[in-house]
């Protein structure tokens, strides 16, 4: 999607978090350490290091502390990744986009959002690319 | 002699009300294959939307302005392919050129 949409200036992608901590109990802290990554201007690379290395952090005890290790990687000031990290620097924006998305009845994730000239429409769960290929030229048809 | 008749028409009546309570118990539920996720059609289901005029549905709320508008956004380089990259003026991030005609927001966790 990336590659056919978002690269060719079709799609505008926005990121909300909404950690289930509830059933995934280091949501909570992986979007943490995402959002601290964001402060450096690090989202994208640290967004996708974290879902690649998903075996590697979840469900372990220890979590946080891999998810500190991975500030290096993606060249951010170790320091300041660890004090906002550490110290909670992004737990109440992870806790307002969760709020938000149960303010509209957003319970489960992945959730899409398709805002196609103002018009809304929801696609709850993950779906292969061919789903969002469609949805996507369809909607693309609306709108030149 | 009667009382024999009596103990069989007793055993036999047990026996068929055994097998019809079977028969007619609960049924499981049928196996209905569930819809396969790429037969669902897309998009499935419109997010509550302002409604249009006297209908006879209910009126609908409001959409979030978080999702209805075009964010502010502050662009902070380029990812791969020359993707613009940066922060929307709410504390999203985002991907994309900031005029693009279609917004999509996912909403996730990283587990």
């Amino acid at each position: 999607m990336e590659e056919n949409y978002i690269a060719t200036g079709k799609v505008l992608y926005i990121f909300w978090n909404l950690p289930l901590s509830s059933i995934h109990p280091q949501a909570q802290v992986s979007a943490e350490a995402v959002e601290c990554a964001a402060l450096q201007g690090k989202f994208w690379p640290m967004h996708d290091l974290v879902f690649r290395n998903q075996n590697e952090w979840a469900g372990k005890a220890n979590a946080r502390d891999i998810l500190l290790g991975y500030g290096a990687q993606v060249g951010l000031d170790e320091a300041a990744y660890r004090a906002c990290l550490t110290e909670g620097q992004t737990t109440q924006k992870i806790k307002d986009d969760a709020a938000f998305a149960a303010s509209i009845g957003v319970g489960g994730t992945p959730f899409f959002v398709f805002n196609s000239k103002g018009k809304l429409y929801a696609l709850s769960g993950a779906y292969p690319y061919e789903n969002f290929r469609q949805a996507l030229d369809s909607l693309l048809q609306e709108s030149p | 002699m009667g009382s024999k008749f009596l103990f069989l028409f007793l055993v036999c009546g047990l026996l068929l009300l055994g097998c019809t309570s079977q028969v007619t118990g609960t049924p499981e539920p049928p196996l209905v294959p569930a819809p396969t996720k790429a037969s669902t059609p897309i998009p499935p289901s419109p997010v509550p939307t302002q409604a249009e005029g006297p209908t006879a549905t209910p009126p609908r709320p409001t959409p979030p302005p978080q999702l209805a508008n075009r964010p502010q956004v502050t662009v902070q380089g380029q990812l791969e392919r020359g993707i613009p990259y940066g922060v929307t003026a709410d504390g999203h991030a985002f991907k994309g050129d900031p005029q693009a005609p279609i917004l999509l927001f996912e909403f996730s966790d990283y587990q």
